[in-house]
């Protein structure tokens, strides 16, 4: 009987000690609605050609903005508004001006300067931003100018 | 009806709309940018999601316009607003019908540059909607 009670003893021993261990599964849910992100990493600055009659972001001194669009579905646009004047000019400096925008893409669609475009492909579009201020009649006097584009996705 | 039971009515009509969309991710500017919303009122509402992808915080501007970009009365709760690195809130707009039985509205949010800032490029996310008046 002592004998018997030993080996029982030690069948039990061996057996695996997590018998009442369980596994679960743990779910993750998640969704992301159709949307569209700009951010401007760089603004742009302005240069003026030799004749002082153009002031732009692709004149010499001048820089294109720089921004980065995320388009996490289709259908939706890119545009820059048209600009009617300076944000800030010396006396007369605005005067008989005429302004023009565009941008360029690369990435998930590329575009070449354009005003509107259409995002058909989802994903990252790095888009650079231009403008030029044209005189008219006379020249840009010295002085502070300043602009502001708005690009627009929608 | 009372002005105040109308604007309550479309809140409520608006939220009804919105809790059965997508919640918004991290990191969108504006969502959602498409919806159609019903409304038994003289005004429909709408529930947006503007969010700062910057790694600062931004002044935030929401702005309603029609189809042709003409600003119109709305209420917007709230209109401006300072938004935390990498967050988003809630706006409400009510829209009134004025009349109509569609209306096509733009709802834009835009950055408010920060003074003493000299941002060229400011962005602009506009999401289009349709308010539909059911009798």
């Amino acid at each position: 009987m002592k004998n018997l009670i030993k080996l029982s003893a030690f069948s039990l021993a061996l057996l695996p000690i997590q018998l009442h261990a369980a596994t679960g599964s743990v779910p993750f849910n998640g969704s992301i609605t159709a949307s569209c992100t700009i951010t401007v990493s760089n603004p742009g600055s302005l240069g003026v050609n030799a004749g002082s009659t153009v002031l732009g972001s692709s004149e010499a001194g001048g820089t294109s903005g720089v921004a980065q669009v995320v388009a996490t579905g289709t259908g939706y646009s890119l545009s820059t508004d048209a600009l009617s004047a300076f944000s800030t000019f010396p006396t007369t400096g605005g005067d008989n001006v005429t302004f023009a925008t565009s941008f360029s893409g690369t990435g998930a669609n590329t575009m070449t300067n354009v005003s509107s475009a259409s995002l058909t492909t989802a994903g990252v579009t790095n888009v650079s931003v231009d403008m030029q201020a044209t005189k008219t009649s006379g020249v840009f006097v010295a002085g502070s100018y300043a602009a502001t584009v708005i690009l627009r996705c929608e | 009806m009372t002005y105040l039971n109308t604007i309550k009515l479309s809140i409520f009509a608006g939220a009804l709309v919105t809790m059965l969309l997508p919640s918004q991710a991290a990191a969108q500017s504006m969502s959602p940018m498409r919806a159609k919303v019903d409304s038994f009122t003289d005004s429909f509402a709408v529930r947006v999601y503007p969010a700062n992808p910057y790694k600062h915080r931004i002044r935030i501007e929401v702005k309603v316009y029609d189809q042709d970009f003409r600003p119109i009365r709305a209420q917007v709760t709230p209109a401006q607003f300072t938004l935390g690195a990498r967050f988003a809130r809630p706006v409400t707009v009510v829209v009134p019908f004025e009349g109509q039985q569609h209306r096509k509205v733009r709802i834009c949010t835009e950055a408010i540059p920060f003074p003493g800032q000299t941002t060229k490029i400011k962005a602009q996310i506009c999401g289009k909607f349709l308010g539909q008046r059911l009798q």
